[in-house]
C-alpha cells in the first residue's frame, strides 16, 4: 500500500497512491492508519483522488478508520472519484463520512 | 577440520605439501594420479583439491573437467598448481573448472592465504546447501498441508452446496431461479427462498465482505439464523402465528435486517460485515416488501414494461449501529420478474479491467424478455462468462430471479 503523508495546518493528510482500495490492500491500509493514530494524530484527512475502485473489503477498512479515530478525533475524506461515490451512495456511507471535494475544502472542515 | 586432497606425481612435492598443510591444521590425503583422485573424492567426499598441472596419465585441467562432470550435490573447490607462464594457461585452467591458481615455486604463505579464501567459499556453499535443504523440506510440508486443506475445502463446498436451495423452486405462485458461481471452493454469497405461512414467502440474498473461508463461515451462521422454522435462533419469525397452527409470525423485512445489524457489530469494525436483501412476498396480493442493506439495486422487469432499477441503497449489516433501515414496497402483477444480484456480476472485469457494469446488466435483462423462462439465467451466465473470458471469477457471483407465475403452477 503506497501512502504519502504530509502535515498541513496541524492536519495529517494521507494521500492514497493506489488505483484500487480492495482486499489486497485493506489490511496494510488499516495498519498504516493505526500507525498514524498511535503517533498521536487525531485530525486526519484522506486523499482518495487516485482510488478508482473500492470493494467491500476496502469499504470495511475505511469504516474501521472512522471507528478507530473515536469521538475526540476527526476524519475527513476528499477527492472521491465517481465509482467510489456510487459505492458510498449505495451503502449510505455518504451519510456517515465527512466528504469534501478537494484538499482545501477538507482542511477548512477542521477550522470550524 | 577441513580435508584436503593433494594430487601430484612427485613424491617430494606430496610430502612437502602434506607436511605444511598438516602443520596448518588440515587433514591431508595424497594421491599421485587423477584416477585415484576421483576415486578418493567420491569415497571420502573431499571438497578441497590441490592438484599439479602436468602429470602422466591425465593432467590437472583434465581432473578439473572430470570433477565438474561428477554431478555431485556439493561444491568441490580446486586450486591448480602450475609452472606455466602467461595468461593462456590461467584461461584454460578456469575454463576446465579450476577455482584458483598457485605458481611454482610455491610461496607457502600465499598458498595458505589461498586455501583460507577457498575454505570461506566452501563454508558459504555449505550454509547455502543447508538452507536449501531446509527450504526443500519446508516446501514438501507445505505441499502436504495444502493437499489437506484442499480436501477439507472440497468437503466444505459440498456442505455449503447443500444449504442452498435447488436452482429452481416454486412456492405459492412465485418461481425462484438461481445462478451461483463461487470464486473459490467456498463462498460468501448465499441465498434462500422459503414459505413463511399460508400466503407469504420469504427470500434473501447475502454477500459477505471478502470471500473464501472467513466469509463462508459467516454465511453458514447466517443461513442457520434465517430460517422460518420454529427454533429459538430464528431471526425472521417471532411468536406464534395468529391463526395458523404450526407456523410462527413472520417479521417485517426491516425488522429482520435491523436485528441482524444489532447482532453483527464486531469489535474490529469493518472486517466482517455483509450486504443483503431480505424480502417478504404476499402471494395473494403479489405485493413484495424488501429491505436493501448495501446490496446492489435490484432490477424489476414488469410483464408490460421496460427493465428498471428499484431501490435506493441502504446501510450494509454490521458496519454501524447508527444504521436505519427502510423497506421498498412494490406491487407486482402476474408475469413480472425481479432480479437480485451480488456485485460480483457488475464488478466482473474483462481482460482489460473493464467492469461488466449495472447498465449492461439492465440491458441484458431487458433482452432476455423474449426468451423462454428456462433460458434466461443460462443466457445471462453465458454473457458474463464471455465478458470475463474464462470461468475463474475474482468474486462470488449470485443472481436470484423471482417471477410471479400462475398460482396453479405451484
Amino acid at each position: 500500500m503506497r501512502i504519502a503523508t504530509k502535515q498541513v495546518k496541524g492536519v495529517l493528510v494521507l494521500v492514497l497512491n493506489e488505483s484500487r482500495l480492495d482486499a489486497n490492500v485493506a489490511e496494510p491500509f488499516k495498519e498504516a492508519f493505526q500507525q498514524s493514530l498511535s503517533e498521536g494524530h487525531e485530525t486526519i484527512a484522506i486523499d482518495m483522488g487516485k482510488i478508482g475502485f473500492i470493494d467491500s473489503s476496502g469499504l470495511g477498512a475505511i469504516v474501521n478508520c472512522l471507528k478507530k479515530i473515536g469521538p475526540d478525533g476527526k476524519l475527513v475524506l476528499f477527492g472521491i472519484t465517481p465509482p467510489v461515490a456510487s459505492m458510498f451512495k449505495i451503502t449510505r456511507m455518504d451519510r456517515v463520512f465527512n466528504l469534501h471535494n478537494n484538499e482545501e475544502e477538507a482542511l477548512q472542515a477542521f477550522e470550524i | 577440520m577441513m580435508q584436503i586432497l593433494v594430487v601430484d606425481d612427485s613424491a617430494f612435492i606430496r610430502a612437502m605439501l602434506q607436511n605444511a598443510l598438516e602443520k596448518w591444521g588440515y587433514n591431508v590425503t595424497t594421491v599421485d594420479n587423477i584416477n585415484d583422485a576421483l576415486q578418493v573424492i567420491l569415497t571420502d567426499g573431499i571438497q578441497f583439491i590441490l592438484t599439479d598441472w602436468v602429470m602422466p596419465g591425465g593432467d590437472g585441467p583434465a581432473l578439473c573437467r572430470k570433477i565438474r562432470e561428477l554431478g555431485v550435490d556439493f561444491y568441490i573447490y580446486i586450486i591448480l598448481i602450475t609452472s606455466l607462464e602467461g595468461p593462456q594457461p590461467l584461461i584454460d585452467g578456469m575454463a576446465a573448472g579450476a577455482d584458483d591458481f598457485v605458481h611454482k615455486p610455491i610461496q607457502m604463505e600465499e598458498l595458505r592465504a589461498r586455501i583460507r579464501a577457498g575454505a570461506r567459499v566452501l563454508q558459504l556453499e555449505r550454509s547455502l546447501h543447508e538452507r536449501n535443504k531446509k527450504l526443500a523440506e519446508l516446501g514438501d510440508n507445505l505441499l502436504a498441508m495444502q493437499n489437506i486443506i484442499q480436501a477439507d475445502l472440497k468437503v466444505a463446498e459440498r456442505i455449503q452446496g447443500k444449504l442452498l436451495p435447488a436452482n429452481l423452486s416454486c412456492i405459492l405462485g412465485v418461481r425462484m431461479e438461481a445462478l451461483f458461481r463461487p470464486s473459490s471452493h467456498v463462498s460468501g454469497d448465499i441465498y434462500n427462498f422459503f414459505r413463511l405461512d399460508d400466503r407469504r414467502v420469504g427470500f434473501y440474498t447475502i454477500d459477505v465482505a471478502g470471500h473464501g473461508i472467513a466469509a463462508a463461515m459467516m454465511s453458514l451462521t447466517l443461513s442457520q439464523q434465517l430460517v422460518p422454522e420454529i427454533r429459538p435462533s430464528s431471526l425472521i419469525t417471532f411468536g406464534l402465528h395468529e391463526s395458523l397452527p404450526g407456523f410462527k409470525r413472520a417479521l417485517p423485512a426491516t425488522t429482520v435486517v435491523a436485528r441482524l445489524n444489532q447482532q453483527y457489530q464486531s469489535d474490529d469494525a469493518g472486517t466482517l460485515y455483509f450486504t443483503m436483501i431480505y424480502g417478504v412476498i404476499d402471494t395473494v396480493t403479489r405485493c413484495i416488501d424488501f429491505c436493501q442493506a448495501g446490496h446492489p439495486n435490484p432490477i424489476y422487469l414488469p410483464d408490460n414494461g421496460a427493465a428498471q432499477f428499484i431501490g435506493d441503497g441502504g446501510f450494509p449489516v454490521g458496519l454501524t449501529l447508527l444504521a436505519e433501515y427502510e423497506s421498498v414496497n412494490l406491487q407486482c402483477s402476474q408475469g413480472d420478474s425481479l432480479f437480485f444480484y451480488s456485485d460480483g456480476i457488475t464488478e466482473c472485469m474483462d481482460e482489460n479491467g473493464q467492469m461488466f457494469g449495472e447498465e449492461q446488466l439492465l440491458q441484458l435483462i431487458e433482452e432476455t424478455k423474449r426468451l423462454p423462462a428456462e433460458n434466461v439465467l443460462p443466457t445471462i451466465a453465458k454473457r458474463i462468462a464471455a465478458w470475463r473470458g474464462n470461468t475463474k471469477f475474482d468474486d462470488d457471483i449470485s443472481l436470484l430471479k423471482l417471477s410471479f407465475v400462475d398460482m396453479n403452477c405451484c
